[in-house]
């Protein structure tokens, strides 16, 4: 039985105020912490601190089942709806995703055509499989295929790369 | 600058399991806590990290700052 995937939204700026993008989206984010302040504090007692203003959530715990096209789709949904109220007031704000996936049989391709270029438009989207090795980094350029990702091609810097590297 | 642990684990997929098994978690839970600490701090997977083995905490790279715990929620 595979597990279950988790995708992720971060929606970041330097000068970006959590309470009023939580007020815009209406769900209680993961993490969320103005530039400066604390992050979360860690189960040590340690403060994290954010490097930039910083409003997170996750599709952990969320009852989506255990496709990973429905995960990715719920924090696409959420970012299409409100990036542009968002960036009506802070103008310099960005967004990245992600979908973590641990199944061997999960294969990126599989992924919707209209989901990956919805997230490519939306930021940066990293997918995660670590059981087949892969780590690739999407964005609008990589999608160049005829709207998929370059996946049959040996992995480039513009397609995306396979990462055997960092923790 | 002093480790703030004495057991640093990391770098490698495949020390994956091996932390698993230090702090007492599954291998699945450690892959997605991590993925989901490294994402809220604006780390991609290519990016390392420390581990410390005996409790749990994340660190950048550099020892700077720590971005979250293996055993949060």
């Amino acid at each position: 039985m595979p597990h279950m995937p988790l995708a992720t939204l971060r929606i970041f700026a330097d000068d970006l105020g959590v309470d009023v993008v939580g007020s815009l989206i209406g769900e209680v984010p993961t993490k969320a912490a103005n530039k400066g302040e604390i992050l979360s504090v860690s189960s040590t007692g340690r403060p994290v601190i954010a490097r930039t203003g910083t409003w997170f959530i996750t599709t952990k715990g969320r009852p989506l089942g255990d496709d990973p096209a429905t995960h990715l789709a719920w924090v696409v949904g959420l970012a299409k709806q409100h990036l542009a109220a968002i960036r009506r007031q802070f103008p310099a704000v960005m967004a990245d995703l992600s979908l973590l996936v641990q199944d061997a049989d999960f294969a990126p391709s599989d992924l919707p055509n209209e989901l990956l270029k919805q997230a490519v438009e939306i930021g940066e989207l990293e997918i995660e499989n670590p059981d087949n090795g892969l780590d690739l980094f999407l964005n609008a350029d990589s999608l160049a295929c005829d709207g998929r990702p370059c996946l049959d091609r040996e992995p480039t810097e513009a397609s995306g790369r396979g990462n055997q590297q960092g923790a | 600058m002093p480790l703030p642990c004495n057991r640093p684990c990391a770098r490698t997929r495949l020390d994956r399991a091996y932390i698993a098994i230090q702090l007492d978690l599954s291998e699945y839970e450690v892959k997605a806590r991590l993925h989901a600490l490294k994402r809220a701090a604006g780390l991609r997977g290519d990016e390392s990290v420390v581990i410390c083995l005996d409790d749990g905490e994340v660190y950048d790279s550099l020892f700077e700052e720590a971005i979250g715990n293996l055993y949060d929620p």
